[in-house]
């Protein structure tokens, strides 16, 4: 039987279909989730936006006009929500990608991938940037997304994406080398004294 | 240029494409030479390439069922407008659009008081979940719900910041029954209060997509806004009580039947410049005469 396409799907959620839309949610749910975790950076957080997320979704898909994928549609949803989480939330601190539904896949996948360590640094490293670069760079970097696309999903220029994902780059880097640092494991041919300067202006 | 070093967000600004082509050639030709700003581009590309290489994470099942069960038909009963009404029934209104799109309008029960005294109606509507895309059909698992719902009055939770119960008789007052044209803000507050979206341990509780119609959910603006645009929508034809003569100036009128327990009644939706107006129409519409037992109302664009 032959895969029916996303903004088909859409549509025939407006038109009352009452199994499109769940469809489409278990069709990108890895995706989705993926893209919540790591832009809040804590599974509870995640849930929440991406459940916020999905009913804006549901109940706003007859807004949906087709000039962009219906992935980028929901990515951009997925974004937003777990922006305005974010700024919604009080001063906790964001949390290390170490607890709950994201560890143990992390983990899982430490044992099989060559760069184990490296994926994990990433992985927490990247709680630790500021919202705008993050969201950024998990479009961009980690889904994989155009430029183009990612400027769609978030609503800001292609430059702005470019300059975010630059930036947080830089500070990945950063986090990176501080943290072989402190673990006593510098890494070979990183020059100790460069110009790194701190970056995260954004 | 190949003197000093070269800061590292402009490396990371090379490899991101924001240089021009000037400044490129410059940072790249310094790169041939100074092997510390090489490394310091490499490490920018092995961010890069370690994100890339982080897989998606698969949702866990649990967060999956609370998602897919937050996206049941929210909660949504509650009384828009009471009037007296000296029928005894339960309605159970439910139209279908050719489009397949379900509106569920539930008229509350319309209960006798054996005192004499006046009682009410209570016009309820489903939420925007069944506008979109009805998870349910609302048939006989719903009424038995919503007859519990309405039979004491004043159970039932009033919208938030909306329309007001009213026991006033006379014609709908556009004050007391207009509903605010939807609101972001109040839509996802009501979302998040139907929904239990927010965080805590009652989260993912949502029942049986039959269960959900519970009294004491709220029932956003856009829930009722989305019911007369679904309608005016349609084809302008009052062809389910023709003997119901809507307001001079009116336009796009619309009547649907209501398939109501003994009592003749239509649901007659048209507009008055930037309001839609929906009455709930009495009697026998082919003949008349008819009466307007409940009528909503709410500003379009």
């Amino acid at each position: 039987m032959e895969e029916v396409a996303d903004d088909e799907l859409l549509r025939r959620h407006v038109a009352g279909d009452s199994t499109a839309f769940d469809t489409l949610l278990r069709r990108h749910k890895d995706r989705l989730w993926s893209v919540a975790l790591r832009t809040t950076g804590h599974p509870q957080d995640a849930e929440d936006a991406l459940q916020d997320a999905m009913l804006n979704a549901y109940r706003r898909a007859g807004s949906f006009r087709g000039d962009a994928a219906v992935t980028t549609w929901l990515h951009r949803i997925v974004v937003n929500a777990c922006i305005d989480r974010a700024r919604s939330r009080s001063a906790r601190p964001t949390q290390p990608l170490l607890d709950a539904s994201g560890a143990s896949d992390i983990a899982d996948r430490r044992d099989a991938v060559a760069e184990r360590e490296a994926a994990l640094d990433v992985a927490s490293a990247l709680s630790q940037i500021p919202d705008d670069q993050r969201a950024a760079i998990v479009l961009v970097d980690i889904e994989g997304m155009s430029v183009d696309e990612a400027s769609r999903a978030l609503g800001v220029p292609s430059g702005t994406v470019k300059s975010r994902c630059a930036r947080g780059r830089v500070r990945l880097a950063q986090l990176l080398r501080d943290d072989a640092g402190r673990n006593g494991q510098a890494p070979a041919n990183v020059p100790q004294e460069g110009p790194m300067k701190g970056g995260d202006g954004t | 240029m190949s003197e000093s070093h070269v800061d590292i967000d402009v490396l990371a600004d090379l490899d991101a494409g924001l240089l021009d082509a000037a400044r490129t050639e410059d940072v790249r030709a310094h790169l041939v030479s100074c092997p510390t700003c090489a490394e310091q581009l490499r490490q920018l590309q092995d961010v890069r390439a370690a994100l890339a290489s982080l897989r998606d994470v698969a949702m866990p099942d649990d967060v999956l069922d609370r998602i897919t069960a937050s996206l049941a038909p929210p909660a949504a009963v509650i009384p828009i407008i009471r009037r007296r009404h000296r029928a005894r029934s339960t309605f159970l209104v439910a139209v279908s659009s050719a489009a397949a799109i379900v509106v569920g309008v539930f008229l509350g029960h319309l209960t006798s008081a054996p005192t004499g005294q006046p009682t009410s109606t209570d016009l309820a509507v489903a939420g925007s979940g069944s506008l979109l895309a009805p998870v349910t059909t609302p048939g006989s698992a719903v009424g038995p719900t919503l007859a519990t719902a309405t039979a004491v009055p004043g159970s039932v939770n009033a919208p938030q910041g909306t329309a007001q119960p009213s026991s006033n008789p006379a014609p709908v007052n556009p004050q007391t029954a207009a509903m605010p044209t939807a609101n972001p803000a109040s839509t996802s507050a009501a979302m998040a209060a139907s929904s239990g979206s927010s965080s805590g341990s009652g989260r993912g509780a949502s029942a049986s997509p039959g269960a959900s119609l519970s009294p004491g959910a709220p029932l956003t603006s856009a829930d009722l806004e989305q019911v007369a645009k679904v309608l005016l929508a349609k084809p302008a034809a009052v062809d389910a009580c023709p003997a119901f003569t809507v307001p001079a100036g009116s336009t796009s009128a619309r009547s649907e039947p209501l398939p109501a327990d003994g009592v003749n009644t239509s649901l007659v939706v048209y507009r008055l410049g930037n309001t839609a107006v929906a009455d709930v129409v009495a009697g026998n519409c082919a003949t008349g005469p008819t009466t307007v037992v409940d009528a909503v109302r709410f500003s379009v664009a």
